[in-house]
């Protein structure tokens, strides 16, 4: 309870909030530009979070991730092109909306419902992850390797393309994440004769290659000409008729955002789908399902309150056991691990002001975005056409900036650059950035688990015993098969909302 | 779109081979040596080999092709933008960070314009300039990163 209200006097510090509120709107501008993914904007900003303190920095991508998701709804509204993944669903209704002159109520309405999202979604985060976090002091290295191998179920859903693929990716992840001085014997793996590598692969060096670099070439070979913007008018009252549509009809919100909390905390889940499940609920138990589809204010809210409150919970398994529930989360456990902060009991123990901080920053993010949704949406209608010519240039350059500016490495860029060319052929080919990321960061953890597990196995002379038949381990075992049926359930969500799986691929 | 427009590659035969040069790399690498070191490697090569293999047999039976890319923006710009990435790398050091930056961001802002004037070759590589100059101060004052200024100066005696 300390603890709780410490975090609650720290995250009120003015310099936090003013982080949160830069950050947001930072946020925000790369969410409303197509093509750059919440992902994207999380990689590039970790490297800058060094300089800050962890606190600071933690702020800034819980911020980061917030702004992303609401300004993702602009071009979805706008020009029928959702900002990153998760705002596929908000296309559906937001478009038709501006089509009937409704822009400004569209943009307003996807502003309140994500703020309503990001709000429950904090709220979730700071009361889930304290007990989650207490309950992981029951685990030993079999719980961990277990763990580990649920997260890497992930890449069952992030490879929705081809699990052939999603698989090779994520074990070449594991695989690079082993260069370097091995957790066993102190040898030196896959180094070729280079010092440079036996401190292994940056994290966020690849992470920035992986998700910025092959971005920004994808946009150069799509270029085009200038976007033409649907027409936009202002009108007066038009937040008070948003808020009393949510306010008298609450129901909509709060199933929406409860769905986005849930999907969020399963690690075979992500922003994509809690929208989509969340949409197709919303036409499920909606009195007037024929209006889904053609301006229903209803699909907007489903869609923006679940993105946002799934982007928040999904810190909840990172925080307490590691295991990242989306790939921006998967980032965010990068920004950690750069602070030298390790996910766990020991973090809301040794690093309570930090993280308790950092929870209740992820809940004013939904005052936040609320505040944005009526003073920033008209201009952030321009940014939504920006053209590719000064975007793609610009993000490569951030990220050379951010991969040198991490340990002030020429080698850093150098890996940077390499592991962006082989992850864009590699996307060119099907093979996803997330699930190879997944493989990066889950990698050293499933090996010290598994490493250990096998000392423990050998001295207790039971290998069943030790990996197959603990409480816990059985319990994550079959967890872990569940999650890897998450495709298949992916698939039938699809067919019912009419999309194409191919369409919820990779990234928040 | 057009078929003669697009780039259409057996993208599962290709990345069967793709990914498995980095299986086979892998399996080579980690052959031998202390089992609890290498167990973890080894194990995901075998996998990386496994799923390319069944790449490869998939891309075989089926011979499907996906459109990848347009065919004109692949060589036009793409390519010159990767080449662009890795020319960064080598000038780095050499050039410097202010004057690599001026010169490659420019040239990229400049290469993707619609209209490629002198007038565009101006306002583009001056505000490349600008913002190279202003990440060197910002990050060099602020956070003391430690920009290379290049051996040229270097050599002039004026680079550190």
């Amino acid at each position: 309870m300390e603890a709780l209200l410490d975090g609650l006097l720290g995250s009120l510090q003015p310099h936090l909030i003013f982080t949160l509120v830069l950050s947001s709107f930072v946020g925000a501008i790369v969410g409303a530009l197509p093509g750059l993914t919440a992902t994207m904007a999380v990689a590039l900003l970790v490297p800058f979070t060094f300089a800050l303190s962890p606190t600071t920095g933690l702020v800034a991508i819980v911020g980061l991730m917030q702004g992303a998701l609401y300004g993702d709804s602009v071009p979805a509204c706008l020009i029928n092109t959702p900002g990153t993944p998760s705002a596929i669903a908000t296309t559906f209704d937001g478009f038709p909306l501006t089509q009937q002159g409704k822009g400004q109520f569209a943009l307003i309405a996807s502003g309140v419902s994500s703020a309503g999202g990001a709000l429950v979604g904090g709220l979730a985060l700071l009361f889930v992850s304290p007990p989650l976090a207490e309950f992981s002091l029951k685990f030993g290295p079999p719980e961990f390797f277990w763990i580990g191998i649920f997260g890497l179920t992930m890449i069952a859903s992030l490879s929705t393309g081809s699990m052939f693929k999603g698989l090779a990716g994520g074990a070449l992840g594991m695989l690079v994440s082993t260069i370097g001085i091995a957790p066993a014997g102190a040898v030196t793996r896959f180094t070729f004769g280079n010092p440079g590598l036996q401190a292994g692969v940056n994290v966020v060096v690849a992470l920035v290659g992986l998700f910025a670099v092959p971005q920004a070439l994808k946009m150069v070979e799509e270029i085009r000409g200038k976007v033409q913007i649907a027409e936009y008018e202002e009108h007066r009252g038009v937040l008070r008729e948003v808020l009393e549509r949510v306010v008298l009809r609450p129901l909509v919100l709060l199933r929406s955002t409860l769905i986005g909390v849930f999907v969020g905390i399963l690690p075979a889940a992500g922003g994509p789908i809690a929208s989509l499940v969340s949409y197709n609920e919303a036409i499920r138990w909606s009195k007037n399902p024929e209006e889904f589809g053609k301006g229903s204010v209803d699909g907007v809210i489903a869609a923006e309150s679940a993105n946002n409150s799934a982007a928040t919970a999904s810190l909840i398994p990172l925080l307490t056991l590691g295991i990242p529930g989306s790939p921006p989360a998967a980032i965010a456990l990068g920004a950690l691990l750069i602070h030298g902060l390790r996910p766990g009991q020991d973090l809301f123990e040794f690093s309570g002001d930090i993280v308790y901080t950092f929870m209740w920053s992820a809940v004013w993010a939904g005052f936040v975005i609320l505040v944005f949704s009526v003073m920033v949406s008209k201009y952030l209608t321009r940014v939504a056409v920006l053209p590719v010519h000064y975007l793609a240039p610009a993000v490569m350059l951030l990220s050379i900036i951010g991969s040198f500016a991490i340990r002030n490495n020429v080698l850093d860029v150098a890996m940077m650059i390499i592991i962006g060319l082989v992850g864009y052929v590699l996307d060119k080919l099907g093979f996803k950035a997330g699930p190879i990321v997944l493989g990066l960061i889950l990698g050293p953890i499933v090996e010290a688990a598994f490493v250990t597990s096998l000392a423990l196995a050998d001295a207790q002379g039971s290998y069943l015993q030790v990996f197959f038949l603990r409480p816990i381990t059985m319990v994550l075992i079959v967890l872990t098969l569940l999650s890897a049926a998450w495709p298949w359930i992916g698939k039938r969500i699809a067919r019912r909302t009419g999309i194409s799986i191919e369409a919820l691929d990779d990234e928040g | 779109m057009d078929d003669r427009r697009m780039i259409r590659l057996n993208t599962d035969l290709l990345g069967g081979l793709f990914i498995g040069l980095f299986g086979a790399v892998g399996l080579v690498g980690s052959w031998g040596g202390r089992f609890n070191a290498w167990i973890f490697p080894r194990v995901n090569s075998i996998v990386i080999l496994a799923m390319a293999l069944a790449l490869i047999v998939r891309g075989v039976v089926r011979r499907e092709v996906e459109d990848v890319m347009p065919r004109e923006n692949a060589t036009r710009l793409v390519l010159p933008m990767m080449a662009g990435l890795v020319a960064y790398y080598f000038l780095f050091t050499r050039l410097g960070f202010v004057l690599t930056t001026t010169l490659l961001f420019g040239g990229a802002m400049f290469m993707l314009s619609t209209r490629r004037t002198w007038q565009r070759a101006v306002v583009v590589f001056g505000v490349a300039a600008v913002v190279a100059g202003f990440f060197y101060v910002v990050f060099g004052e602020v956070f003391y990163v430690p920009w290379p200024t290049g051996t040229w100066l270097e050599a002039l005696g004026l680079g550190r």
